[in-house]
């Protein structure tokens, strides 16, 4: 799976677990600041994840302050998958 | 009478509990009120209550001073309304809420957030602390710090239709803040910000010995008698973790497990808080300054944050078998925390330099 197919899947999961997100995200920009994820929010979105990639995020991997930006869970699914 | 007035507040840096929240979305990162912030809120303690909403069994964890915080913090001026005075000083909540504002008071109180949350009449109340900050009249819409809205603490507005509404049905008994003090009424806090003057140093000796207090378990109640003490069934200190490890379990292990992380939310402030401190305490030469020390304890911090998300993860998804972790995180960071806060109050006892007005 490239990169931007993992792309597209993590933005699903998210799109599925937050509804308010809106459809044009910015990778880059702050997940608090600019898309007030909070910290169920993110456990739900790397839960959804688990699922969709069979992937598994260890219990001190769920911590909000680990990813910074959309980019950053992209980049942890694609360390996982390689 | 302005048409629009909102009050400095800051996003706070512990949110556990709405009383920690409102007291630190008031005073920020004010210098002065610091000193006072890490001279107390070290203790911590547990006991067992029926939750006022659902009356189911739950374990009750605080940082002392607890709710008393916010009337015993000297960068504070708390007054306590009644409802009587409230409605004989002005024309009714709205008002008074108006000009308190005006005056650069904050307003604190219970109201049921059932009216506030919900569109039709509900035949429930749902009794909650909601702090004001702010006005707009064009807009009839005040500015509120609360948990109710979002699954975190955050800021956000509420119509003076529904603050009247969600005012006006509270009764004493629902008013658990005013009970908790005591008084057979209700009524609402004015909180003024009172930063400008130095009242309060950091105090050092009172530091070691409420830590020396925290890793002894000591009932501190007994010479903190003027804060809200329950006296009975109480845990203090580092034996908290040993009784929020059984709750968890006992939560999570029946027909309907119980996912209130709560109690492991309080417990990761207080780590926040702890950090902060021995960081403030090593930028100003009260101890000295050791990195490692620090990174030592941010692991205390982690632990407790990994054991908070693990119950969010598990009341996602069920997973009742990860239960066992808690006892493992917990664990790790209570052993890791006694060896780091015993050598802190070590140090603390060697100081000399300190100043007391």
């Amino acid at each position: 799976m490239d990169k931007e197919q993992i792309k597209g899947k993590v933005l699903d999961v998210a799109h599925e677990v937050m509804p308010g997100l809106n459809s044009d995200v910015d990778t880059e920009a702050s997940l608090t600041d600019g898309y007030d994820v909070d910290s169920v929010s993110m456990i739900r979105m790397l839960v959804g994840i688990e699922k969709e990639f069979g992937v598994s995020y260890d219990d001190s991997e769920l911590a909000l302050y680990k990813y910074n930006n959309f980019d950053d869970v992209i980049e942890s699914v694609e360390k996982k998958l390689s | 009478m302005a048409n629009e007035k909102i009050l400095e507040v800051h996003y706070p840096a512990i949110t556990s509990w709405q009383w920690h929240a409102t007291l630190f979305s008031i005073l920020g990162d004010d210098d002065n009120a610091k000193r006072w912030i890490y001279s107390n809120y070290i203790q911590l303690r547990c006991y067992g209550i029926n939750e006022i909403f659902t009356g189911n069994d739950m374990l009750f964890a605080d940082i002392m001073p607890g709710s008393s915080s916010l009337q015993h913090c000297p960068y504070l001026i708390t007054s306590l309304m009644t409802k009587q005075q409230i409605e004989s000083y002005t024309s009714g909540v709205i008002d008074f809420i108006i000009k308190t504002i005006d005056l650069d008071g904050y307003v604190y109180g219970v109201f049921d957030e059932a009216k506030i949350l919900c569109d039709v009449n509900v035949d429930y109340k749902f009794p909650h602390e909601l702090f004001i900050y702010g006005y707009n009249i064009d807009k009839e819409i005040f500015y509120v710090g609360d948990f109710t809205f979002t699954d975190h603490y955050s800021y956000s507005t509420v119509s003076f239709a529904d603050v009247e509404r969600g005012y006006s049905v509270i009764t004493a008994s629902d008013d658990h803040m005013f009970k908790d003090d005591y008084k057979g009424t209700r009524g609402l806090y004015v909180i003024l910000k009172n930063t400008n003057t130095r009242y309060y140093d950091l105090d050092i000796n009172f530091i070691r010995d409420t830590l020396g207090e925290y890793l002894e378990c000591k009932d501190t109640k007994n010479h903190l008698r003027m804060y809200r003490n329950r006296f009975n069934d109480t845990t203090f200190g580092v034996n908290v973790y040993d009784r929020l490890i059984e709750t968890i379990e006992k939560q999570l292990s029946g027909d309907e497990p119980d996912y209130d992380i709560r109690a492991l939310h309080i417990m990761y402030d207080h780590k926040v808080l702890m950090y902060e401190r021995l960081k403030y305490l090593m930028g100003n030469d009260y101890l000295p300054m050791d990195q490692a020390l620090l990174d030592e304890y941010l692991k205390v911090v982690d632990r407790c944050l990994t054991a908070r998300n693990l119950l969010v993860r598990i009341s996602i998804t069920d997973e009742i078998d990860r239960v066992d972790r808690f006892g493992k995180y917990l664990n790790e960071a209570k052993e890791i925390e006694i060896k780091v806060l015993t050598k802190v109050r070590e140090l603390l006892g060697s100081y000399e330099g300190q100043e007391f007005r």
